[in-house]
């Protein structure tokens, strides 16, 4: 028989004049995983921070073991704060103490070995670390780990820790499959001990694989609960929407000869990067299909001229260039963009208005010009001829901007600019279903109007949708470079395994 | 205390004293005659304030002291008298809604009853067995299944002996219903059940639950769609609850409206059961949720989701209540 750990009813949630949550219904049994399926700002962050911590709503119900939460004495809501644990891609863990520090130490969970014993605690901490296929010494520190291994551990941590309701918020976590078969194996192994999980994620493939059952919520309100067995993603999708969509579509590339080479790149190695080559040609977009955010996060330094690679050349437009010159991007020489974080919000000033942000390249691109300065007329110009940007955007500050709004001005700053060659490291595993499908738009349109894009990602069938090649990483080289007529042929998991 | 009272009579003292002094004093000093008439004027203003303003001052004072008194004295007995009569009143209001709402179970008994002897049951039984026997005869199964359908039907309906029923009485009774409308619709629509396990099945629930929301998924959900609809009915338990749900893939509900039906479904028991012409959705599930409402209280009841285009699921909360073998018969509670 199922046994209720958490039912939250008829929620409703207001800020201010906009609504949050309006009719929000969720359920949660033991020793389950529930899937929180929704576009952004559907409420799925507001519902979990609601139960995470229990926090007044403006009407319904929340139940926490059959108890009214709201009618709960101190003690009872203390445990069910201690219970309920809420892991997003922020990691609590600290990355200057070593694993089984953190593991056991900071929480005091030291206690049960009686003295401080680190051979008995280290013992332990390997034991955990070879369940969670982390093949890592355990006194290292943290920071050695990879961002999908520390939430494992975080999760492993809050188990050892008495949890008893996981809510996992990775809307900006991105999985390669073998993250999510981990996972999954730490999902089934958990449950069994009547751990549940709570799990908010942008991509639904991910979803349907984890949960047990799966909550549909659109505009704040609940639409939909669906069983296991009838996870149907056309239908999700419509359900998240309101109305038909199809997802992932295979959009009809003009097949183009590339001869004018935007960037080489020639055995380059550096941190992870082993003897890595590749060309992006002009209107050409290369994917790099790669699981390591290490090896995404090196290459995007070496681009950048954060880091000078250890060996290796590194051309543009033919010329061989030097740190100096990649770390020079922006100008009229080197006009180059490059978006190093899946996280759009890093490109964006706070400190900036949203017209500022937008003009931000274009002013680098007339400093040489004899003013120095962009006029307000030019300024004002410049915004008319914004093509299909949401003019309010305008309108508030960058600070209030949705994931779409902030992906909308940043390519609409790159737009402006009109690159050579545009490197993006996975621009659409942390966008919804509309982002996604915008983020592709705008790529081919921006390649047709002759930019050289190089993109990476974790998702093959992603990258199939847009890329006109995609290259293979994987032990820190690249392995395959795939054409465009053979992505269906190819045995993906094959070559990752 | 008297704080003015003490205060005046402490200010007048001073005072007193203190003209008498400059009395003594002037009269040594032999001062002209207009500062005696000075003197005398002052003492005069001082005396119109004594009488105009600090006596009613006391006077004030005093009549409030007597009234706190009073009250203090009087306090529970009047707390008591008002209690009393408060409680009088809400008795008085919760007999007269009692009433009303009597009065509205009488006069649909009396309805029912009426209707009853109108169509007297026995001869609706007789006569469908007369018409399966003929149909039977004459080889007609479907005719002959669809007639001990609607006999099987009409007994479970309009029978008064139980108003709560097992789930399995529930589901047979659903099926059966679905049986006559297969012969109107064909396969046009398809219903299925799915039972978590078995155990379920000796739960107890409100006679005609289920029945009135399939009904309202074939004629709202399933009638008009061109394709072939389907409803689901699908029964679990957990350890609060059990829970049924009855799923269609027909038009769905459009969101205002769903926003109205659930808000109506959630608000507590409506004892005058309004009819609105303009309610697509709601006479049915409101009827349903809210026998339940009365019988089991507010937490349990009916919700609905639903899409535009993506059919419906009409969500059944009710409390664990088991099968007891000794039953109260006459339409009275079985024990939880």
């Amino acid at each position: 028989m199922k046994t209720e750990l958490i039912r939250a009813e008829k929620i409703s949630k207001r800020q201010g004049s906009k609504e949050l949550l309006s009719d929000a219904w969720i359920t949660v049994f033991k020793g389950e995983v529930v899937g929180v399926a929704g576009l952004e700002g559907a409420g799925r962050t507001t519902l979990m921070n609601l139960i995470a911590r229990a926090e007044k709503t403006d009407a319904g119900y929340l139940y926490f073991k059959g108890s009214n939460v709201w009618d709960m004495d101190r003690l009872q809501r203390r445990q069910m704060e201690h219970e309920i644990v809420y892991i997003t891609h922020e990691s609590t863990l600290v990355d200057k103490l070593s694993i089984v520090d953190n593991l056991f130490v900071i929480n005091g969970n030291y206690k049960k070995f009686c003295v401080l014993s680190y051979k008995d605690m280290k013992k332990q901490c390997s034991q955990i670390l070879s369940d969670l296929s982390i093949e890592k010494n355990p006194m290292k520190k943290c920071e050695i780990l990879e961002d999908n291994e520390k939430q494992r551990l975080e999760i492993m941590k809050s188990v050892i820790n008495g949890a008893s309701l996981i809510i996992l918020n990775c809307v900006e976590n991105v999985y390669s499959k073998r993250d999510i078969l981990l996972l999954k194996e730490l999902m089934q192994k958990t449950k069994k001990q009547g751990i549940s999980y709570i799990f908010i994620t942008n991509v639904l493939d991910d979803m349907m694989e984890l949960s047990d059952t799966m909550f549909v919520l659109k505009e704040g309100r609940t639409v939909k609960v669906i069983q296991k067995e009838k996870f149907n993603k056309k239908q999700i999708y419509n359900l998240m929407t309101g109305y038909k969509i199809d997802d992932g579509v295979l959009i009809e590339r003009t097949e183009g000869h590339f001869t004018d080479e935007v960037l080489r790149m020639e055995n380059i190695s550096r941190g992870t990067l082993k003897g890595v080559s590749l060309k992006v040609h002009k209107t050409e977009i290369v994917g790099v299909l790669s699981l390591s955010n290490k090896w995404k996060e090196d290459l995007m330094n070496v681009l950048l001229g954060n880091e000078k690679a250890d060996a290796g050349e590194i051309f543009r437009n033919g010329k061989l260039v030097t740190q100096k010159y990649l770390l020079n991007r922006g100008t009229m020489q080197n006009r180059c963009c490059i978006i190093p974080y899946p996280d759009l919000r890093r490109e964006i000033y706070d400190n900036l208005s949203p017209q500022q942000n937008y003009l931000l390249l274009a002013e680098q691109k007339v400093t040489f010009l004899p003013m120095g300065i962009i006029s307000k007329k030019l300024g004002q110009q410049l915004y008319k001829e914004a093509q299909g940007l949401p003019v309010r955007i305008f309108d508030k500050p960058v600070s209030e901007f949705s994931s779409s709004e902030r992906f909308e001005l940043v390519m609409g700053r790159i737009r402006l600019f009109r690159p050579e060659l545009l490197v993006m490291n996975s621009p659409m595993e942390v966008a919804d279903l509309f982002l996604k499908k915008r983020v592709r738009e705008q790529l081919i349109l921006l390649a047709e109007e002759g930019t050289g894009i190089l993109i990476t990602g974790s998702n093959y069938e992603e990258l199939t949708t847009i890329c006109d090649r995609i290259l293979i990483q994987k032990d820190g080289k690249l392995l395959e470079n795939v054409e465009r007529k053979e992505f269906e042929k190819i045995d993906i998991d094959g070559y990752l395994n | 205390m008297k704080k003015i009272q003490n205060r005046i009579r402490c200010i007048y003292g001073v005072k007193t004293l203190l003209a008498f002094l400059l009395g003594v004093m002037l009269y040594q000093t032999a001062v002209s005659e207009r500062v005696w008439f000075l003197y005398f004027a002052l003492i005069i203003v001082e005396m119109i304030q004594f009488f105009r303003v600090s006596i009613p001052m006391i006077k004030i004072e005093n009549t409030i002291h007597d009234l706190s008194r009073d009250f203090d004295e009087n306090t529970e007995n009047t707390e008591l008298e008002l209690d009393k009569k408060l409680e009088n009143v809400f008795q008085w209001l919760k007999e007269a809604s009692n009433r009303e709402y009597k009065m509205q179970i009488l006069r649909k008994e009396a309805e029912l009853n009426e209707l009853q002897s109108q169509i007297n049951p026995h001869f609706l039984y007789n006569t469908l067995e007369s018409i399966r026997g003929e149909a039977l005869l004459e080889d007609m199964t479907e005719i002959a299944d669809m007639t001990e359908a609607l006999g099987f039907f009409f007994r479970y309906s309009i029978s008064r002996k139980k108003s709560v029923v097992t789930l399995e009485e529930e589901l047979k009774n659903i099926q059966y219903y679905f049986l006559i409308q297969k012969f109107r619709f064909g396969d046009h629509i398809d219903m299925k059940i799915e039972v978590e396990d078995d155990s379920v099945k000796n739960y107890l629930l409100p006679k005609l639950t289920l029945q009135p929301i399939v009904e309202n998924a074939i004629y709202h959900g399933l009638e008009t769609q061109v394709e072939e609809g389907h409803v689901e009915i699908s029964v679990g338990k957990t350890d609060q609850r059990l829970v049924l749900v009855i799923s269609d893939d027909g038009r769905g509900i459009g969101e205002d409206e769903l926003e109205k039906l659930n808000k109506r479904l959630h608000g507590n028991i409506d004892l005058t059961m309004q009819r609105e012409e303009n309610l697509k959705h709601g006479i049915a599930l409101d009827n349903v949720n809210q026998r339940i409402k009365i019988r089991f209280g507010n937490e349990y009841g009916l919700h609905v989701y639903s899409t535009l285009g993506m059919g419906t699921d009409v969500v059944v909360n009710l409390p664990l209540m088991e099968y007891i073998e000794e039953e109260n018969v006459g339409g009275m509670e079985v024990n939880e």
